[in-house]
């Protein structure tokens, strides 16, 4: 594609504001990784099943593989790097390690970013909703068992209010 | 059983903290100037030879930077080595397609690009004119020889194997019964979350290639990256990334993709990188062997197995790759859980027109195990008894351990009869089968399964020797270097690769508890390099190694530094070293109370040295390669040898019922008993036991890779290749049954690989609920639609 098919796009990810021109074909996972450089967010297929590129974009889950970069155009953004506050771990993330909720950790960006929508949509769910509300993201390690414990003390650890 | 201090505890696993804070390291995080992007144009058929290639316009795409050709590969490449003798060891295997394609998905044509996104256009800019011949599928074709695979080799047998013991026409002559049965195991793939990938880049002035990989046994697959570019093993540096995405298994074949980036790296003389796509990854990135299993047994009447004799077909793919290493890697668990001793066992490795093989968790046990499993349960059918009583009737005994199999296997411990109890206890197996009959009743279909299977740990390659004696590679090895630091810090670097182990938290653990320090005191090196890292040629992440192999290297170096340790702080304290010990970090003196803190003393190792007696060399390293004994070494004209080191066993109990209206298997209930001796740390225990478990349920409810009549694959991404979600996973309960092993250093087993335990008893149990309607299930996946026929036939008309 030309040089001049490119669009200028800016977002705020974690709170910094990145612009760049991009091609308009870019997926927002990529200018997540190759623009902004922020690498925690994986890509882990390529028709939307697995979750690893998981992220908020204006307080709703998307899977990042599925958003053109320059949907997300003045568009703020949190991903696994913008969870921690003043070096101390969100409580889904301490819930995650406390649980052993992971092995080789590729999906857990996804997955936390996924519990993230959950728990503020529902923070107290049952262990039926923490199935529905994460079965769009694959791990390949776990089995899942130690995540659902994960949810459940990142909800209690949140007491009942949204992360 | 020893007390340990560290090991047995399940701390928190320091290695989670990268993955949940978005800090973990994997290849495709890894960004080098100036790199380029590779993608692959491969076959769309099975099998059919290249006429022509045009990529003239691919050249002429903005961005587009090289396009290469397998037909050029021989100019610059030689062909990878093979492990048979003659006339398989002729066989020509290069990482693309020279002159015909033999599988779905060969990479034909290679592009280059300044970005993903162009190479990835250029493909379609590629014209390829093929001839399309017929393709060999299935492997009991394969063996006629019809149409072959690999002209140059005049076969498609690449090995037979026979293993025979004891007396077995005598053991089927006395037998009450021989029953004969035929058992499929089918192809899948694992599907680690992230796929596999490469970057190479090419030192001009020292003729070095440095090649960055999520490769799990970098080492051992150097030698054939070596041989294929034409250079000793000191111009190729490996590289692996602290954090690899997964592989069970499937991550060591992937020396092709990085022997093609090494070239282009050369050619181009920039950074050249490659990640499979998720659909190239369900593809090529490594298949389960498929199997076919005829066997014939001799019964007596109350179920004792008097002999059995088998002969297997093993479907390995178009290209040996790593094979037939597998084909003798079953062997491990010849007799699976039962102290038969007559048995025959003909084996085939077999090359077909599909995708080459790789190993995947479980590998080529797992089929075994399978054959084992399903055997039982058809025993007890035709006997009419139960199929746990067949099962302890046949078990070996705990009085019999350390148990010595007719193979030469040593067993290292176990109870499987208290195991099975505690399996029938959990599963309320009692409880379900007088349920059931109230459920057939009712029109439902209720299945109870079980399972036992070995879980063999720590190779001894020598068995490869079985296939071709002067192959030069035995044994297993695995290397450890610790270091104490100016500061008294501990540093420790392993050869091992971590694919989700967690072995920065068990390794701090072995070494804490030798060294007498805390385990968080401890720094683990994360990641691979063969210029700084340590290695053994055996190095890696396979074969559930580490608990017994790591732990090995980890202990003799951390004994090697605490002797050094002890004599400095004798000297320095005046103390005789056997009075001393090592304390949360502080040399105590167990008589006088006089101490030297580990701190103190690495200064004075390192920087004051003069205060060191004359004979000590200064600063405070050891460095130590572990070689486990395994007591049969080599393997002698029979084939006998002790082919790993532990064999640790899982029992799986399943209760499943099939859906009248839809197919589908449900699990109502799922236990899980393993033996993994000591647990270094049981949360990475068992999470490798649930993980391996649910690899299980997919392997018999979900995961098949389907082919068409010209080999093209069907479903080759997570649309249609699904992967168990958490709302589909059961909720399966683990226990354990420990007995300590009796052969590995501190009395851990090799876990993680679950030697395909639940899906016997899924296919079990299926077969159970299905009984009233006679129906027989010959592999080791159920598909809904095929179910949903059998259990509707009555009223399905034409």
């Amino acid at each position: 594609m030309a040089e001049n098919n490119k669009v200028r796009v800016s977002m705020k990810i974690n709170g910094r504001e990145y612009t760049a021109e991009i091609e308009p074909r870019m997926l927002l996972v990529d200018f997540i990784r190759d623009i902004a450089k922020l690498k925690g967010t994986k890509i882990g297929c390529d028709t939307s099943q697995c979750g690893a590129c998981t992220v908020i974009v204006n307080g709703v889950s998307v899977k990042s593989c599925t958003m053109f970069a320059v949907e997300a155009d003045g568009a703020e953004i949190l991903t696994i790097e913008g969870l921690e506050q003043d070096g101390k771990l969100h409580p889904i993330q301490e819930s995650f390690w406390e649980n052993h909720a992971l092995q080789c950790g590729y999906c857990t960006a996804g997955m936390i970013m996924s519990v993230y929508y959950l728990l503020k949509t529902n923070p107290n769910p049952t262990e039926e909703d923490i199935r529905r509300g994460l079965a769009g993201n694959i791990c390949r390690c776990t089995g899942y068992i130690n995540i659902i414990k994960a949810v459940k003390t990142a909800s209690q650890k949140l007491g009942g209010n949204k992360p | 059983m020893n007390e340990y201090k560290w090991i047995g505890k399940p701390i928190k696993i320091k290695d989670d903290y990268y993955p949940v804070t978005g800090k973990a390291t994997y290849l495709d995080d890894i960004e080098l100037p100036n790199t380029a992007y590779v993608a692959f144009l491969r076959s769309p058929y099975g099998h059919a030879k290249i006429k022509k290639i045009d990529y003239s316009k691919a050249l002429q795409r903005k961005g587009v930077i090289y396009v290469l050709t397998g037909k050029e590969l021989p100019n610059y490449l030689s062909p990878y080595p093979q492990i048979p003798k003659p006339p398989a060891g002729n066989l020509v295997d290069y990482p693309m397609a020279v002159e015909k394609v033999r599988y779905y998905g060969e990479p034909v044509v290679a592009v280059v690009a300044e970005d993903k996104y162009t190479a990835e256009d250029a493909l379609e800019d590629i014209d390829i004119e093929y001839e399309v011949l017929k393709p060999v599928l299935d492997v009991e074709e394969a063996v006629k020889n019809e149409i072959l695979v690999h002209e140059e080799i005049g076969t498609n047998i690449i090995w037979i194997g026979e293993w025979n013991y004891g007396d077995v026409e005598k053991a089927l002559k006395e037998a009450d019964l021989v029953i004969e049965d035929k058992f499929i195991f089918h192809r899948y793939t694992a599907a680690p979350l992230e796929t596999a990938g490469a970057m190479a880049v090419y030192d001009g002035i020292n003729d070095v290639y440095t090649i960055y990989s999520n490769n799990i046994m970098p080492m051992f697959t150097l030698p054939l990256i070596c041989t294929a570019l034409r250079v000793p093993p000191s111009k190729v540096r490996m590289i692996t990334p602290p954090n690899i995405g997964g592989s069970f298994g499937t991550k060591i074949i992937n020396y092709t993709y990085m022997t093609v980036l090494a070239l282009l790296a050369r050619l181009l003389k920039r950074p050249i990188k490659y990640v499979e796509t998720r659909t190239e990854n369900i593809t090529n990135g490594g298949h389960s062997n498929g199997r076919t299993f005829y066997v014939k047994v001799g019964v007596k009447k109350d179920g004792e197995i008097t002999g059995i004799s088998v002969t297997a077909y093993d479907d390995i793919g178009a290209y040996p790759r790593y094979e037939p290493a597998g084909a003798v890697v079953w062997s491990q668990v010849l007799h699976g859980m039962y102290r038969v001793k007559n048995i025959k066992i003909t084996f085939y490795s077999v090359l077909t027109n599909k995708p080459p093989t790789s190993p995947v968790r479980g590998y080529s046990r797992i089929q075994h195990n399978f054959m084992w499993e399903r055997l039982m349960d058809r025993i007890a059918k035709k006997l009419g008894l139960d199929p746990v009583e067949v099962r302890l009737k046949n078990y070996i005994r705990p009085e019999e351990m350390p148990y010595e199999g007719p193979s030469g296997v040593i067993y290292d411990g176990g109870n499987y009869i208290e195991a099975l109890k505690l399996l029938l206890k959990y599963l309320e197996y009692d409880k379900w089968r007088e349920l059931q009959k109230e459920y057939r009743k009712q029109g439902r279909y209720i299945g109870i399964g079980i399972s036992g299977v070995i879980d063999s740990g720590a190779n001894n390659f020598a068995q490869v020797k079985m296939i071709n004696k002067d192959f030069p590679v035995s044994g297993n090895s695995e290397a450890a270097l610790i270091m104490v630091d100016p500061g008294g810090d501990i540093i420790v670097r392993v050869g091992t690769t971590d694919s989700g182990q967690s072995h920065d938290t068990t390794f701090s653990q072995v070494v804490a508890e030798i060294l007498g320090v805390n385990p968080e005191d401890i720094k683990i090196i994360r990641g691979f390099d063969s210029w700084s890292n340590v290695w053994a040629i055996h190095s890696g992440s396979y074969a559930s190694r580490n608990a017994v192999m790591a732990t090995g290297a980890l202990i003799g170096a951390a004994r090697r530094l605490k002797e050094k340790i002890l004599k400095i702080a004798s000297f320095l304290l005046k103390e005789d070293e056997s009075n001393l010990d090592i304390n949360n970090g502080v040399i105590v003196s167990k008589v006088t109370g006089r101490s030297i803190s580990l701190r103190d003393l690495a200064t004075i190792a390192w920087t004051d040295v003069n205060l060191l007696p004359g004979d000590i060399e200064p600063g405070l390293v050891s460095f130590y390669i572990y070689r486990p004994d395994f007591r049969r070494n080599l393997p002698d004209e029979n084939k006998r040898i002790n082919n790993t080191l532990t064999y640790s066993y899982e029992l799986h109990g399943v209760v499943i019922e099939v859906d009248k209206d839809t197919g589908m298997v449900k699990i109502l209930k799922q236990v899980v008993i393993g033996d993994p001796g000591i647990m270094i740390n049981p949360l990475v225990v068992e999470g490798q036991e649930i993980g391996a478990a649910m690899h299980g349920n997919e392997a018999a409810l979900n995961f098949r890779v389907y082919f068409d009549e010209n080999g093209a694959i069907l479903n080759p991404n997570f649309l249609n290749y699904t992967p168990m979600t958490i709302d589909r996973m059961s909720n399966l309960e683990l226990y354990h049954y420990i007995t300590p092993s009796t052969s590995s250093p501190v009395g851990a087993r090799g876990v993680g690989e679950g030697g395909g335990g639940p899906i016997a008893a899924i296919i079990n149990a299926v077969e159970d609920a299905l009984e009233p309607l006679g129906v027989k299930l010959i592999m080791s996946n159920v598909v809904s639609e095929e179910l949903w026929k059998e259990v509707n036939k009555n009223d399905i008309k034409g």
